[in-house]
């Protein structure tokens, strides 16, 4: 009963660590609508002296392409699996089996501009950003890019580093990168500072857990100290306490993680930086928990000595 | 006090580590009344615009029309009358925030201060009576845009209110963006051309960083990189119309924003006397796009929300984790509880003990915060109040659950029928 509780207890800190993570994803999701779909780690840059073609590389990015002259109008080019802003599909329509559509703004005044091959197919359905709602987005999956299109460029890709990312597409001396500024609610300093507050929350949770995990472990100090007089091993006493510890406690975390990744495949965020930060965190408690077992059989066994059996 | 003493004793390591959770916990309460308070501010600023109507005057002064406006030598004079009564009427707002370059002197050279920096094009310098002067972003703006946007500085102060007339010998007081920290500093002297006249400018604050205005092309122009000056009005028609200044400066002064709950039907009737009286009527009112508008404040009312819940969610099952930990350290002092029985202790007393000291611990974890409160925050005391209304609060309901809780606890463990054996 009382094993149950502790894991039921430590696996409630993970999902609390989890909600964390998730929320500031969320957050910057949200706040990466209202300022265009830009995101802060989004780059933007011009061309210079690059002829508009990528290296070969499998990754996962959105690349938007627009003249200065009509910002709003852009040739969207998309790589791998990126998550679009949501969008209300005209009925019938979807983006399957196509590698060409359009997808426009509320606000938008005009669709005369928009080339053939590209059909519209819904509307962003992002009724707070009013960016989005005056911007005509022309998607295409395939990989040419047309610099008589324009040659302003912004980039944004969920696999972390985008200056990495960006560099092993396109020779760095090539483009001019421009220093972007921040809109919609990114700007909100209360915005800014909750990530913070979140982290704070975060380190809180870890403390209680490291609490959690020492005291459950603490439990059978008298256990272990019976069993090292009556003359078993450490790797005997080791081996009792995995089976007794690490065991329920590694599969009850085991349990969670594959929960959030079902999550995860139903509700996807733009990246999946939320989940590799639990993992670390579940990890670090595992790691904890090792410790704090090593530890324990030293300390209830050679220190406090006594007469073996 | 001897009992408390003993009490940490036997479990000093749980306590310190429940003293230090306290601590957290009561420096997370009052993030959450800091970061809540500044998303009231900030939601303050986009609200006002909400279920306002914004209009944009447009002067129709082009191509002929302008060059026959200008053959009547009373020209100014009325241009400078209907800006002065447009500004002074008081039924609206009038909002003026000019994008508009201006001329820096000896500019220490960084092409991203441009104006038409994002559309690629580099800084433009030229001479002007032996100096290089560089063309950098600039608004103008008068006192309605401090007021309708909610503008920090982090050094410096703002305008003071004579700033926003003109006079021909006075030091212009200068505002820059947060990117030029570093560059200028506050009490800086700048020499600038303002529509190519030369002034002698001041810097008297530097924004804080990602400060915005709405402007009618912009709803979220961005200050970083702007230098920004006041509008200067002219108090009297000016007299020295040579140049562009004069005509550029009154134009500006005219085509501003109207912010009101007026209809575009009651507005037109606001200005007709106004028309009449200057003599003035070649203009236009342009109603803005309000979906910007709107959509502003609905954001950052979502964003509140948001934050709002999640801080709520968040401390509840921080405070449901506190209070486990607190039933295992009533749970792991059983022993000194029977011994305090056993001396004639009650079992009331016992809990009113478990209850207090939850108290002392949050009491003297609560100081922490508010001494580093004390230290960061300019006028601390607004924070502290709700600070400890807040904690005192959270307090009571704690204490009333330990007291609950090690109740519940104390039945179920029967101290009582242990100690008899």
């Amino acid at each position: 009963m009382d094993k149950t509780r502790f894991i039921f207890i430590l696996q409630f800190i993970c999902l609390l660590a989890g909600s964390a993570f998730w929320f500031i994803s969320y957050l910057d999701q949200i706040n990466m609508i209202n300022n265009g779909y830009l995101n802060k780690d989004s780059l933007s840059f011009r061309t210079k002296g690059w002829e508009g073609e990528l290296n070969k590389h499998t990754t996962n990015y959105i690349l938007m392409q627009y003249d200065t002259i009509s910002p709003n109008f852009k040739y969207v080019h998309v790589k791998g699996h990126v998550k679009l802003p949501p969008i209300d599909y005209i009925s019938g329509m979807s983006t399957t089996g196509r590698t060409k559509y359009a997808i426009i703004g509320k606000m938008v005044r005009t669709t005369a501009n928009i080339p053939k091959s590209y059909e519209i197919i819904g509307y962003f359905d992002t009724p707070h950003s009013y960016r989005l709602q005056f911007q005509t987005w022309l998607i295409s999956k395939e990989a040419s890019i047309d610099l008589t299109n324009g040659t302003s460029f912004d980039f944004s890709t969920p696999n972390g580093n985008a200056r990495k990312v960006l560099d092993s597409l396109i020779d760095s001396e090539k483009v001019e990168l421009i220093p972007r500024d921040q809109f919609g609610t990114y700007v909100l300093e209360s915005n800014r500072m909750f990530p913070a507050l979140l982290a704070a929350s975060l380190f809180f949770l870890f403390i209680m857990k490291v609490m959690m995990i020492y005291m459950w472990i603490r439990k059978d100090n008298a256990v272990i100290k019976v069993l090292y007089l009556s003359g078993n091993t450490y790797w005997r006493i080791a081996g009792f306490l995995a089976q007794q510890k690490l065991l329920p406690y590694i599969l009850g975390s085991g349990g969670l993680i594959i929960l959030l990744f079902t999550f995860k495949f139903m509700n996807p965020l733009w990246d999946n930086v939320w989940l590799n930060k639990l993992m670390y965190f579940v990890i670090a408690g595992w790691l904890v928990l090792l410790i704090i077992i090593g530890f324990t059989i030293i300390k209830e066994s050679v220190q406090k000595g006594g007469k073996r059996f | 006090m001897k009992v408390r003493k003993l009490l940490f004793k036997q479990t000093p390591y749980l306590n310190v580590l429940s003293g230090v959770a306290a601590i957290l916990f009561c420096s997370l309460i009052l993030a959450f009344i800091i970061n809540l308070q500044k998303s009231n501010i900030e939601t303050t600023a986009p609200d006002q615009f909400k279920e306002k109507n914004v209009y944009q005057i447009s002067d129709k002064l082009y191509n002929g029309q302008e060059k026959l406006f200008f053959s009547n030598p009373d020209s100014f004079s009325i241009l400078h009358q209907f800006g002065q009564k447009l500004r002074q009427s008081n039924k609206y707002d009038y909002y003026n925030a000019v994008w508009q370059p201006i001329e820096l002197a000896d500019f220490k050279i960084d092409p991203q201060f441009g104006p038409y920096y994002e559309f690629g094009k580099g800084l433009q310098i030229r001479e002007f009576e032996g100096k290089p002067y560089a063309t950098v972003a600039s608004f103008q703006i008068n006192a309605k845009v401090f007021e309708y946007n909610n503008i920090g500085l982090q050094e410096g102060h703002f305008f003071p209110s004579d700033a926003y007339f003109f006079e021909e010998d006075a030091d212009i007081p200068i505002l820059l963006g947060a990117a030029y920290k570093g560059i200028y500093q506050v009490g800086d002297h700048l020499e600038l051309l303002h529509y190519t006249r030369h002034f002698n400018g001041v810097v008297t604050g530097i924004l804080k960083p990602q400060q915005r205005i709405f402007t009618m092309n912009n709803p979220e122009a961005v200050l970083d990189r702007s230098v920004i000056l006041p509008v200067r009005y002219f108090k009297e028609p000016p007299k020295n119309t040579e140049g562009i200044f004069v005509k550029a400066s009154l134009y500006s002064h005219m085509n501003g924003t109207i912010i009101t709950n007026l209809s575009p039907m009651e507005l037109r009737d606001v200005l007709k006397p106004i028309n009449v009286e200057s003599n003035f009527e070649a203009y236009h009112i342009i109603g803005a796009e309000s979906l910007p508008i709107l959509a502003l404040s609905k954001m950052t009312d979502t964003n509140r929300l948001l934050l709002f819940i999640a801080s709520l969610t968040t401390g509840f099952m921080l405070a449901g984790l506190y209070l486990w930990t607190l039933s295992l350290l009533v749970k792991r002092n059983i022993p000194v509880y029977m011994v305090l029985l056993i001396s004639g202790a009650t079992m009331d007393s016992i809990q009113m003990l478990s209850s207090r000291r939850l108290m002392l611990t949050i009491g003297i974890a609560s100081l922490f915060p508010a001494a580093l409160l004390m230290i960061i925050v300019e006028n601390p005391l607004y924070f502290l109040i709700t600070y400890y209304v807040v904690v005192v609060i959270v307090v009571l309901l704690l204490a009333g659950m330990v007291k609950l809780m090690t109740k519940k606890l104390f039945r179920r463990l029967d101290l009582v029928q242990q100690l008899k054996g």
